[in-house]
């Protein structure tokens, strides 16, 4: 050992050591780093690669508020407010309940002390539906343990304006009936992705490799051309008149006939669709004018001298012989109006709603005496091919009904049954398919393809749809002068009284018989008033039916007052310009 | 001839207990600086590199705007700078005055602790100290300035005093006296674990102060049946002191677990992030500002972890580099301690390595998984002040000590001859080491 | 005297010097101590150190920007829809109807209308 210089084995000891461990050290990175590498790699992957999805903005729907559209169905946030009972202290929970009550009031579940104290879970909803503003306040109070959750529902401005036409979207996100049930999908939009490596609280971060950014597409926002204020008028004057006459069912529709776009769909009962869970009958779901089909009675007399005038058997002064009963096939037909017999015009027969006339004009389709295969034939054309009846419209709504015409050769569709379909009787149609083919038979015979659609709103832009024309020349333009002069002298001959002079307004009544236990009864009949209003050219079409169970409806005296009512209107509102 | 000259020194050195040769000052070894340099450069670096992503995520977590982009990076300068300064001055500062002044440090350093334990675990006086869990570990500096950890400065007193204590009771032949020379250092060591371990429940500070001790008690020289003693009573201390305290049960089970813990505890998740983020490194690492798990995946990524986000940043290529720096500095250290010839120099350098070694050794192994959690520095690489200063002011004194260092002869016949001659020729020594032609 | 030159030649050659080359060179004055050669490594490893960082770090930054403007659009979107909400409550027929204004209205007793 070297005195002064004393290089101990001791500091050797500690240099190797030292080497020693640094080797293991080594090695085990050489483990972690390279043989394990891909291993913590997807480990990583697994904790910092998030999914996020972005939902998609439910489309809007608008309106018409004039020539400008408005919202009628918009999307809120509200807020969900839940707690962690495990993470709230035993002796916290009376101050949170307290606070929670205190500002989200009426908004909090029963029985929210139990909830609480279920400390087996970890998640339970405390308050629904708190406003922004609600939500921001308890937040505020910085309660450990509280949270809340964003929750998109939809808004009515409006109320219960236009339920049915709208729909309403469920607890699921999923639209039911009317226009959010069947554009569901157009109105969803599609769901964004956001795949991303996120920082320990969900940032985003650049850093990743394989981040995904698809941005969501909402849905479409639809402008309806339902306008608010005839909606609005002809729901108030539904309302009233089933009021007047105590009916409990009623239905209007009103469609402008120039461009086959329905202007107001109304019906009773009705609902307020953001609370459309508190409904006890689901029939006030149900749309009256495209889901409910029925015999529509005499108003279909238009659509028989329509038939007949453009055929050429008949002109509005070709007279027949009135002995009101006519035999067909061997049943005899009966006219509810009795007295006007001999020699009369047809005319004289719409204006009376005489059955035997509009028998008459099937017969003379065929050989005069019978309404044989060629008759039924020519009805059966214009009736189901040009007029519609018995087709779905393709207006935009859920669940249209299709109804029913019976074919020509069919083994039902003898004599009898297209005698009664000459008067409306023994078909089953919609409101809207009557509706779209009166406004075709008035126009100068144009089918417009009936819709609910105006078109839709791009950012702030309104785009409007164009009408579509489903069948043009259905009739004649001098056939159809002929029909809107006599529906006007139909209606001016009662109820002259009742219109703004100077305007032309023309209606047809309708009182069917229903079919009870499987016969016609007369005990329960519908009453239905289809008419249309305007200046020097029809601006609207009026719909309307009343019903009710085990009630005498009849057309005159209970559906036309409510048209009355909202023709009346629809003159000012549409700012229609009184002739001389 | 020879033989005989050296017993006789060797008897002159038994009897005084001085050192036979007086070694003059020379150069001193500046590998310790370019090594400590090194290593503060990449601690920079990585501040650089995180810290911003650091600043943003705690911003972002505590909805202010307190933390600028360069906080960390500006804080990590200040510190660096605090801590060149700290190492300048105690590379030139006299060692005999530190020698000195010894004890008052180390008195100053109890004073300190106690002061701690007086205002944080009696008076709870928040505004002066910073407790988390019961306990106590900084002060904090009025003002806004940030926190001291005293128990980096007993550290500094622990290891001078005690270098000097072993240093005389060395040099006057007493090393092996238990009661003389091991009792009072006994008592000195209890008391430093009683506040460290005890009452900041700080065990990392705890075992580098026990290596301190146990590198100057193995560098002293003291005998190895001794040693074994010490070695056995520090084993049933640290069982005792591990029983006694859960969270340390809990560490211990949880590296006993090893991965199969669940991610609940935090330990757990602690050894399982830095694993994640070693890991994910691969052989060159993710790159600089790419680094993930610094988003706040795993805790204390710019102090206790940042081995673990250089190793994910850096690879296995960065990791071996500073695992390389790190023991270079190690070895260099060793030796100087290897060629000093008065004995307190000595210990000052060993308790330095101890000093060093225990933080380096303890932080990696934690990181990679084969140690239980600490809670310890990386010795100048991680961010916060206190102790990077600390140590830098002990690499000052290992520094100045490597200026009196002495250096066989390589020539054959020549090996006692005094060193000191040739002074202000660089590191003493008789010939350059090629042979003379 | 020539041969002797030729000599000298032989000998430069015999030292192994390579041709073309200055038989003397001039050592710089300028000496670096280790020190100096410290400082520079360092100086030098910091200055690329920082060039590349600085295009490297900011990235992530603007991550959390990016994320906070994001948050500020989510926000001001629901405000927006608040108010849209409010605007649309406040213009529905309901509203109108039942407004001061609407009450105060009354029903011309005539209307007569401009012929054009």
């Amino acid at each position: 050992m070297k005195l002064e210089l004393q290089h101990g084995s001791r500091t050797r000891l500690l240099a190797f050591i030292v080497l020693g461990l640094m080797a293991i050290f080594v090695v085990r990175l050489f483990y972690l780093q390279i043989i394990k590498h891909d291993e913590y790699v997807a480990m990583a992957m697994e904790e910092q690669v998030k999914r996020l999805t972005i939902p998609a903005k439910r489309g809007m729907i608008y309106a018409m508020d004039g020539a400008t559209p408005a919202k009628l169905v918009m999307n809120t946030t509200v807020y969900t407010l839940f707690v962690d009972p495990q993470v709230i202290k035993e002796k916290d929970r009376a101050n949170v309940l307290k606070t929670i009550r205190r500002i989200a009031g009426g908004n909090v579940q029963p029985s929210i002390e139990e909830l609480i104290s279920r400390t087996d879970t970890r998640y339970q909803i405390l308050a629904t539906k708190l406003t922004r503003t609600q939500a921001e306040l308890i937040k505020k109070e910085t309660l450990t343990g509280v949270g809340f959750q964003e929750v998109s529902q939809r808004y009515y401005p409006e109320g219960g304006l236009a339920a049915q036409t709208l729909g309403f979207v469920n607890a699921e996100g999923h639209g039911q009936y009317g226009i959010e049930g069947k554009l569901d999908d157009r109105l969803t939009g599609k769901d964004g992705l956001l795949q991303s490596v996120t920082d320990v609280s969900n940032v985003p971060l650049t850093i990743g490799r394989n981040n995904v950014n698809q941005p969501a597409q909402d849905g479409e926002n639809i402008v309806l051309s339902i306008d608010k204020n005839i909606q609005s008028y002809a729901e108030k004057a539904l309302a009233d008149g089933l009021q007047r006459t105590k009916a409990e069912k009623g239905s209007v529709i009103i469609m402008d006939p120039q461009t086959g776009k329905i202007m107001a769909m109304a019906n009773q009962p009705t609902y307020n669709p953001a609370e459309f869970n508190k409904v006890q009958d689901g029939a006030a779901f149900n749309n009256g004018t495209v889901s409910t089909p029925y015999e529509a009675g005499s108003v279909i007399k238009t659509l028989t001298v329509a038939t007949g005038i453009d055929k050429g058997v008949i002109t509005p002064d070709s007279t027949y012989v009135n002995t009101d009963t006519i035999t067909v096939g061997g049943k005899t037909i009966k006219n509810a109006t009795k007295g006007q017999t001999g020699t009369i015009t047809m005319q004289r027969a719409l204006n009376y709603s005489l059955n035997t006339g509009m028998v008459t004009i099937a017969q003379r389709l065929g050989d005069g005496k019978n309404i044989n295969v060629q008759a039924r034939g020519t009805m059966y054309s214009y009736f189901h091919d040009k007029f519609g009846l018995g087709r779905q419209t393709g207006v935009e709504l859920a669940y249209e009904s299709e109804g029913n015409v019976v074919l020509p050769n069919d083994a039902s569709g003898a004599e009898v049954r297209y005698s009664n379909m000459s008067f409306g009787q023994g078909m089953d149609v919609t409101m809207v398919q009557v509706s779209a083919a009166f406004c075709s038979i008035i126009n100068g015979g144009t089918y417009y393809q009936p819709t609910v659609i105006n078109g839709v709103m791009d950012g702030t832009d309104f785009k409007e749809k164009q009408s579509v024309v489903a069948q043009s020349g259905v009739i004649s333009q001098a056939t159809s002068d002929k029909v809107r002069s006599m529906v006007h002298t139909a209606r001016s001959t009662f109820y002259a009284g009742s219109d703004k002079k100077g305007f032309e307004v023309g209606g047809k009544t309708g009182t069917s018989q229903t079919i009870v236990n499987g016969d016609y009864s007369d005990d329960q009949t519908i009453g239905t008033y289809l008419g249309y209003g305007g200046d020097d050219a029809p601006r609207y079409v009026i719909m309307v039916q009343v019903s009710g169970k085990n009630m005498n409806l009849e057309g005159g005296k209970h559906a036309m007052p409510i048209f009355t009512d909202i023709s009346n209107w629809m003159l000012d509102y549409l700012k229609l310009q009184p002739k001389g | 001839m020879r033989q005989s000259l050296k017993k006789a020194a060797e008897q002159v050195g038994r009897s005084t207990g001085q050192a036979v040769t007086i070694v003059r000052r020379h150069a001193p070894d500046y590998q310790i600086a370019l090594y400590m340099g090194l290593l503060m450069l990449m601690g920079l670096i990585v501040m650089y590199a995180i810290g911003p992503q650091r600043a943003n995520f705690l911003n972002n977590i505590e909805g202010t705007d307190f933390y600028t982009t360069n906080y960390f990076f500006i804080k990590q300068t200040a510190s660096l700078l605090l801590a060149m300064a700290a190492f300048a001055f105690m590379a030139t500062i006299p060692y005999r005055l530190i020698m000195k002044y010894a004890g008052k440090v180390l008195l100053l350093a109890f004073v300190a602790c106690g002061l701690l334990v007086i205002l944080g675990n009696i008076l709870n006086i928040d505004q002066l100290t910073l407790c988390t869990k019961g306990a106590c570990r900084w002060f904090i500096i009025p003002g806004g300035l940030g926190t001291i950890q005293p128990a980096e400065f007993l550290k500094f007193g622990v290891l001078v005093f005690v270098a000097g204590f072993l240093g005389i009771r060395s040099q006057q032949g007493l090393i092996n006296d238990i009661n003389r020379t091991l009792f009072p250092v006994g008592i000195i060591a209890v008391l430093s674990m009683f506040f460290v371990i005890i009452m900041q429940k700080d065990m990392g500070t705890g075992i580098a102060l026990v290596s301190i001790l146990v590198a100057m008690l193995i560098a002293a020289n003291i005998k190895w049946r001794i040693l074994g003693l010490v070695f056995a009573g520090l084993l049933a201390a640290g069982v005792l002191l591990i029983v006694v305290a859960p969270h340390r049960i809990d560490r211990v089970a949880t590296f006993l677990n090893g991965d199969n813990t669940s991610v609940d505890d935090a330990s757990g998740y602690h050894i399982s992030h830095s694993k994640i983020a070693i890991g994910t490194g691969g052989l060159a690492g993710v790159g600089i500002g790419n680094s993930i798990q610094a988003s706040g995946y795993l805790p204390e990524s710019i102090n206790d972890s940042v081995f673990a986000i250089m190793g994910e940043t850096f690879g296995f290529l960065g990791l071996t580099g500073v695992i390389a720096v790190f023991t270079a500095l190690l070895l260099r250290l060793l030796k100087v301690t290897d060629h000093l010839n008065d004995m307190r120099m000595k210990l000052l350098a060993a308790g330095v390595f101890g000093w060093l070694a225990s933080h380096v050794i303890l932080n990696i192994a934690a990181m990679i998984g084969i140690f239980p959690l600490t809670g310890i520095t990386l010795p100048l690489l991680s961010f916060g002040g206190t102790s990077m200063i600390f140590i830098a002011a002990a690499l000052g004194m290992a520094f100045q000590m490597s200026r009196y260092t002495a250096f066989g002869s390589k020539l054959r016949g020549n090996e006692n001859e005094d060193s000191s001659s040739r002074r202000g020729v660089g590191r003493t020594r008789y010939a350059s080491r090629r042979r003379p032609s | 005297m020539s041969y002797q030159r030729t000599q000298q030649f032989q000998s430069r050659r015999a030292n192994n010097w390579n041709r073309n080359q200055n038989t003397v060179a001039f050592v710089s004055a300028v000496k670096l101590g280790p020190i100096a050669h410290t400082v520079l490594i360092a100086l030098m490893i910091t200055v690329l150190g920082l060039i590349y960082l600085t295009q490297a770090t900011r990235a992530t930054s603007y991550d959390y920007e990016a994320q906070k403007i994001d948050s500020q659009i989510a926000d001001l979107t629901t405000k927006k829809g608040d108010l849209e909400v409010e605007n649309a409550r406040l213009t529905a027929l309901e509203a109108v109807k039942n407004s001061t204004v609407a009450k105060a209205m009354t029903t011309p007793a005539s209307t007569e209308y401009v012929r054009q």
